[in-house]
């Protein structure tokens, strides 16, 4: 199981949690993910001086994700993680 | 903050034919408590509105300072205009007014008797006769009491249905009989008016022989709302904030990022985001123990307002699950709102890169303060 906390503070919002937010939505169900990952939001972080959207993965603060880096933070940090805890079968 | 409210509502409707009501009524709220007052001008139409209207806000401007009610009085004699054909000026009124701890004075002139409503009974009150300025005057002191109503009628109401589906129109002891089955606690003070005045619509069978009008004062305990926005100045304070919210007497909401952080560090709460209000304009809103709502700070706000502002003035349901919907609602619902505004600066809110909307908080809780007040509501905004 993975987690995956999106900041929904005001800074974090205005720089794309909301269009982040929805894309983790979508992959979750078009790779069958759930169970696996769990999604959720977080209040402000106090990272928003930060570039970017603040998420973090387990314990892993990421900065500086955007709409249109996500997909590519979700591949590196989310499924690598997952093929890890799986033994690297998965 | 006052100890009993005034929830106050009429409806009103013309005389068949005409396009202005010809009874007025007339609502202020001060130091003084609540002051109403609804007056029937002579006629109708036009030059019936114009008396009428003149004689309610005489009456509740001239009480609001204070003036004794001979006073007012002998103004509205001395001000209104006579009419040409009937030689006279004439307007009839009657005039409550309602102090917090619920000491009530009401003074009637040519108005049906108005009802005061409790425990479902209409009230036997006597009133005493005064001549003032050569119109007699009846009146009368009541303490009133959390759940009692105040119901007044113009005489287009008592005559609801005359010579048509009722020989003597509706009546006012049938009027309160069918107050008496029909107020109840849970009702608003919007809702019981309507019901008279359609009623009235249905006696006369659409077509009113008369300008009706029916007021309700409705007294409850006031309903009050706390609006924590933002991190005191001096975070040394942080503790004695939480502290007063968690204590507020009534609703507790709690806008901001940080502020909410605040609030569960101490409480040594977590807070959940809820993703199921998620909307694009506005973050999600979060849940913890100890306060009803917990929303994100300045999009939320600005949002919340600029929805208020849409809103025509009537206009109380509110659609959406969103942070701002939920706000506004709570907002809209309370009498009393105290906001406590926090003076702490955000670093994030000078990072130039973000929108314009984040550096004016205060600003938007001033107006957001106005627009509340402009639609009846206590407010009082006070910064930390």
């Amino acid at each position: 199981m993975v987690t995956i906390s999106v900041c929904v503070g005001s800074s974090c919002h205005l720089k794309g949690a909301y269009q982040i937010i929805q894309a983790c939505e979508e992959f979750i169900e078009r790779l069958n993910l759930k169970g696996e990952v769990e999604l959720k939001g977080t209040f402000c972080l106090g990272q928003c001086a930060e570039e970017g959207v603040t998420v973090v993965i387990d314990e892993e603060i990421l900065h500086g994700v955007s709409p249109e880096n996500f997909a590519e933070v979700f591949h590196t940090k989310v499924l690598a993680r997952l093929k890890e805890h799986n033994g690297g079968n998965h | 903050m006052s100890e009993l409210f005034v929830e106050f509502a009429y409806a009103q409707l013309p005389k068949w034919g005409e396009e202005l009501c010809g009874d007025s009524v007339s609502y202020a709220r001060g130091k003084q408590g609540t002051i109403f007052s609804w007056s029937d001008g002579l006629g109708s139409g036009v030059k019936a509105n114009i008396l009428s209207t003149l004689t309610s806000r005489i009456i509740v401007s001239m009480l609001m300072k204070e003036a004794p009610l001979e006073e007012a009085i002998e103004t509205i004699v001395e001000t209104l205009p006579v009419c040409k054909s009937r030689k006279i000026a004439y307007s009839t009124f009657s005039v409550v007014q309602v102090t917090s701890t619920g000491e009530a004075y009401v003074a009637e002139f040519d108005n049906p008797p108005l009802f005061w409503v409790r425990n479902g009974r209409v009230m036997h009150v006597e009133r005493h006769k005064h001549e003032i300025g050569k119109k007699v005057v009846l009146d009368f002191q009541a303490r009133l009491q959390k759940n009692d109503w105040i119901v007044g009628i113009t005489d287009g109401v008592v005559h609801a249905g005359i010579g048509g589906l009722w020989n003597l129109g509706w009546r006012w002891e049938k009027i309160a009989s069918f107050l008496e089955s029909t107020v109840n606690e849970h009702m608003d003070a919007e809702i019981l008016a309507n019901k008279i005045i359609d009623t009235t619509q249905r006696l006369y069978q659409g077509r009113l022989g008369d300008d009706a009008t029916c007021i309700v004062a409705k007294i409850r305990l006031p309903r009050r709302l706390v609006l924590w926005a933002g991190p005191p100045e001096d975070p040394s304070r942080d503790e004695e904030i939480v502290e007063r919210v968690l204590q507020f007497p009534g609703r507790k909401v709690v806008s901001g990022g940080t502020t909410g952080n605040i609030l569960a560090r101490v409480l040594k709460k977590d807070i959940r985001v809820d993703l199921t209000s998620l909307a694009p304009d506005v973050p999600p809103v979060g849940i913890i123990e100890g306060v009803d709502l917990l929303t994100e700070g300045i999009l939320t706000l600005s949002t919340a307002l600029r929805k208020l502002r849409s809103m025509s003035d009537g206009e109380r349901n509110i659609r959406g699950h969103d942070g701002a919907s939920r706000l506004l609602q709570f907002l809209l619902e309370a009498d009393e709102i105290s906001i406590l505004g926090g003076r702490a600066i955000n670093p994030a809110h000078q990072n130039p890169k973000l929108s314009g909307e984040l550096s004016l908080k205060a600003r938007i809780l001033e107006e957001l303060s106005e627009e509340l007040r402009r639609r009846g509501k206590i407010v009082i905004l006070e910064y930390y």
